[in-house]
């Protein structure tokens, strides 16, 4: 009977689980897009919901209708429009940086609205008390009704999918939305399903609300980490998410009634309350693929269109080096405030970095970045705590992320666009959850800085110093026969392969490298602050890294810098909330600034140079394309014999 | 043998018999070509050899080294090249660009070496490969031109300068005339004649017949994933079986 009742209790959670994947699948399978922003709509919506009933004092049930039937379907109405529809043919990843800029935007708007703030009296919609059942057992009423939210949903949703002509015309829309358009509505269709995932989300948040309490960053998290029971779905069965994610719910409750020897039992209560990310990983880890049309590496939206150039310096490489470390080190002069506040900058620039190698180099898109940031930190305490000087452990923390990020990486190298960033999400979920959210890792550290370095001046130049290296390893990684081996992995795997490049070895290479960058920020990033924190390295703040990144330009680790200052600064200079507001909004019009901003500042200086060339070439050869140059060239030589 | 030799090589998809024991010989100094109506099972067998797909039986042998259980990169290294289909260039990297990655990764390097920034001891022999690929494609005037904004059948001769910047032993071409004008396929028959005739043996899937009359020297048939004739391209088109195959053609 105990074990009965513990599993009651994991039926509750596993219905908000189950709640989240049935959201997540449908609104994947209406839509053709994975949804990861769907947490931080549902978490948005509950927020409104909150503020209209405690905040404006409306009744409970007006508040509902108000959340569920106008502010979600108006949310998902104004993604279709403004964001998805724009995007359409472009490639998972590109779909993929718009997700998470509207994700970023959410929780960007939550922390501008509201501050931030975690909220434990949400209000209630389900009524209280439970159902006895014999032996004592209480099944809640709102358990009851979850059940059948969710049995109502996937059932409705497979009927309507699987055997009538609405769901066959969804299903051509998403396979091909341009292809649809001629014969079917397939905007509206479009705009429907993004109304309906949307009010699931809203939904979703309306039940779970009172449960767990609100808060931006860890309900986001916890809606994310179910998209484990999706991807054991395929992201296809809906039947088969509810099952898993009601076994998950009710697993992890049983895993309470463990008691191991006394050594053991910390891992035991680790494993029960984050069974969802674990499954999150294995899934990924086992599962050879998922039922998405994935292909390629980085898709359109994140590179600059057109070539890298090596002959030619672009406007941005022509910036004088001095100037940028001058402006580098300008907040040396600042006061001491302003000052401890740009600390900030060389440990982000050189976490961005770190995405620029992975990502914009080698095309292997890595959402998982900040966990080996908080592994470069954690090492590098537990170094000098030791006995290693700290600027020792300094150097020694991130070199041993770079094995790390070996060792994660490989599972990794089959994996590309939205599978690949799903694991390397899950990845650093489980290093948050397994390590730094594990007293037995964190508990009692202490961070100094290195001797000769405690004064915010010294450590501001060790700092520039650690982002010095990090561009030098960085341009190692872009120039040369590696450089071009990275940007043919990231043009064409095929044609890497048969030009004898073992691009295996190369991902995996450039994962150790990225991951001992993101160490090496993550270190810095803790000395600042002469803490370990970690929500320093929250897997969220991983995903609104990697959109800030993508916004600056992937491929640019100038624009990658400049965007770290600018995004401290941004922090500094205004209110909470706004930096989130600025990139998601950035990242949701990705496709309409391929490349970034880096790539616009580039195509004006390209502009900019190519008027000067033009104007000192004689003839209107100036105006052909490089094959009318040829002729002209060939015409020339044929006039001249 | 010093080309490259296929025995018995088989591949099938559930029940489908996509190769179906093939045996083929590509000569050292010869141009072979393998025609054969759509879903013949040309290209399961070209990615067979170049072993971007698995195969169930039989090897393939170059140079007298079997290359069978080895990785596609580990077959390129060995001396195998081959362009695709479907065209797949480097966009982000100039046509010269295009040829160095070729030449450059023919045998391994360190990957510390090149983060490390080592000179890279190739780096002379490797500059002249690509000048000569270049100058013999007729490239070197697009040389510093980005690759993905050049014209379908200027990419086609990128994809082909790559793999013979590698200075391959055997070249595997899958419809390489597919996109070029009569200008530049006339170009392309003369160049795989000149490469033929420096020891090169050359493998074509290709459709269009009159450069197969052109340029091969041999030609097979292949129908159901069975080589059905085998001879002299003008002998095996004049077969019963290939007036079935290309009536109307030609």
């Amino acid at each position: 009977m105990f074990y009965a009742g513990l599993a009651l209790n994991g039926l509750a959670i596993g219905c908000v689980a189950a709640l989240a994947a049935v959201g997540l699948l449908a609104t994947y399978r209406v839509t053709g897009v994975f949804n990861i922003a769907f947490g931080a709509i549902a978490v948005f919506c509950a927020y409104v919901m909150w503020q209209c009933v405690r905040v404006w004092g409306m009744p409970v049930g007006v508040a509902a209708v108000l959340v569920l039937g106008v502010v979600a379907p108006g949310i998902g109405l104004l993604l279709e429009r403004v964001v998805y529809r724009p995007l359409r043919g472009s490639g998972a990843s590109g779909l993929l940086v718009a997700t998470l800029g509207v994700l970023v935007l959410h929780l960007g708007l939550i922390f501008l609205l509201w501050g931030g703030r975690s909220y434990v009296d949400a209000p209630a919609i389900l009524p209280a008390g439970d159902v006895r059942l014999p032996g004592s057992l209480r099944l809640p009423y709102s358990t009851i009704v979850e059940l059948c939210v969710v049995a109502l949903i996937a059932g409705a949703l497979t009927f309507l999918l699987t055997g009538t002509r609405v769901g066959l015309l969804v299903r051509a829309v998403v396979d091909d939305r341009d292809l649809a358009a001629a014969s079917v509505p397939a905007d509206r269709l479009a705009a429907g399903g993004w109304a309906f995932g949307s009010f699931l989300a809203g939904l979703a948040s309306v039940l779970w609300a009172p449960i767990y309490h609100l808060d931006p960053y860890s309900l986001t998290l916890t809606v994310l980490e179910t998209m484990g029971v999706a991807v054991l779905a395929r992201l296809t069965s809906l039947p088969v998410a509810v099952g898993a994610a009601l076994a998950v719910g009710i697993g992890q409750t049983e895993l309470t009634a463990l008691h191991p020897a006394a050594r053991w039992q910390g891992l035991v209560d680790a494993f029960h309350t984050n069974l969802f990310v674990l499954v999150l990983f294995a899934a990924l880890m086992v599962l050879p693929r998922l039922g998405i049309r994935d292909s390629g590496s980085v898709g359109a939206g994140l590179h600059r269109s057109g070539a890298r150039r090596t002959s030619k310096p672009d406007l941005v490489q022509r910036l004088p080096l001095g100037t940028f470390s001058l402006v580098l080190g300008l907040p040396l002069f600042f006061d001491p405030a302003d000052l401890r506040a740009a600390l900030a900058v060389p440990a982000l620039a050189v976490i961005f970095v770190s995405l620029v190698v992975a990502t914009g180099y080698a095309g292997q898109i890595s959402l998982g970045q900040a966990g080996y940031a908080g592994l470069g930190a954690l090492f590098m305490a537990k170094l000098a705590a030791g006995g290693v000087p700290w600027l020792a452990a300094l150097v020694l923390g991130p070199l041993l992320v770079a094995p790390i990020g070996w060792l994660t990486g490989y599972p990794t190298i089959r994996r590309q666009g939205l599978y690949l960033a799903l694991t390397t999400f899950a990845t650093a979920a489980v290093v948050a959850r397994f390590v730094f959210a594990q007293p037995v890792f964190v508990g009692g550290l202490t961070v100094s800085r290195p001797p000769g370095f405690t004064d915010d001046h010294w450590f501001y130049v060790l700092e520039l110093g650690g982002l010095g290296l990090a561009l030098l390893l960085v341009r190692a990684l872009h120039t040369g026969p590696l450089g071009r081996a990275l940007v043919a992995l990231r043009d064409s795997e095929p044609a890497a392969v048969s030009a004898g490049i073992d691009v295996r070895r190369l991902k995996v290479f450039v994962f150790a490298c990225a991951a001992g960058l993101a160490g090496l920020g993550g270190a810095l990033t803790a000395s600042a602050a002469e803490a370990f924190n970690p929500t320093d390295f929250d897997p969220v703040q991983g995903l609104v890294w990697f959109a800030a990144v993508a916004v600056w330009g992937v491929d640019s680790a100038v624009g990658a810098v400049v965007g770290a200052a600018a995004l401290v600064a941004v922090d500094v200079g205004t209110v909470v909330g706004v930096s989130g507001l600025l990139i998601g909004v950035g990242a949701v019009l990705l496709g309409w600034f391929p490349g970034g901003i880096s790539a616009v500042v580039r195509r004006g200086g390209d502009w900019l140079v190519a008027s000067q060339d033009s104007d000192r070439e004689a003839g209107p050869a100036r105006r052909l394309s490089p094959a009318g140059r040829e002729l002209a060239a060939r015409l020339r030589e044929r006039g001249a014999g | 043998m010093t080309g490259l030799a296929i025995r018995g090589l088989r591949r099938r998809f559930g029940g489908v018999a996509a190769v179906d024991g093939v045996d083929l010989d590509v000569p050292a100094g010869a141009v072979t070509a393998l025609i054969g109506p759509n879903g013949a099972g040309k290209t399961t067998l070209f990615h067979c050899v170049t072993g971007l797909d698995r195969l169930d039986g039989g090897t393939v042998t170059l140079a007298g080294r079997d290359l069978t259980g080895l990785a596609p990169h580990a077959r390129a290294r060995a001396g195998l090249a081959w362009t695709f289909q479907r065209i797949e260039l480097f966009a982000g990297l100039t046509v010269a660009e295009n040829a160095r990655v070729g030449a450059e990764n023919r045998r391994g390097r360190p990957l510390v070496a090149g983060l490390l920034g080592l000179p890279d001891p190739r780096r002379a022999t490797v500059g002249a490969a690509v000048g000569l690929v270049l100058e013999r494609l007729g490239l070197a005037a697009v040389a510093d031109v980005p690759a993905g904004t050049l014209p379908t059948g200027t990419m086609r001769l990128v994809e082909l300068a790559r793999a013979l910047a590698a200075e391959p032993t055997a070249l595997l071409l899958d419809e390489p005339a597919s996109g070029l004008d009569d200008r530049q396929i006339v170009r392309l028959a003369d160049v795989l004649r000149t490469l033929a005739a420096d020891g090169l043996a050359v493998l074509l899937v290709e459709h269009d017949l009159r450069f197969i009359r052109a340029v091969a020297d041999t030609a097979h048939l292949m129908i159901a994933g069975r080589v059905e004739a085998s001879g002299r391209p003008d002998d095996v088109l004049a077969t019963p079986l290939a007036h079935d195959v290309y009536a109307g053609e030609d």
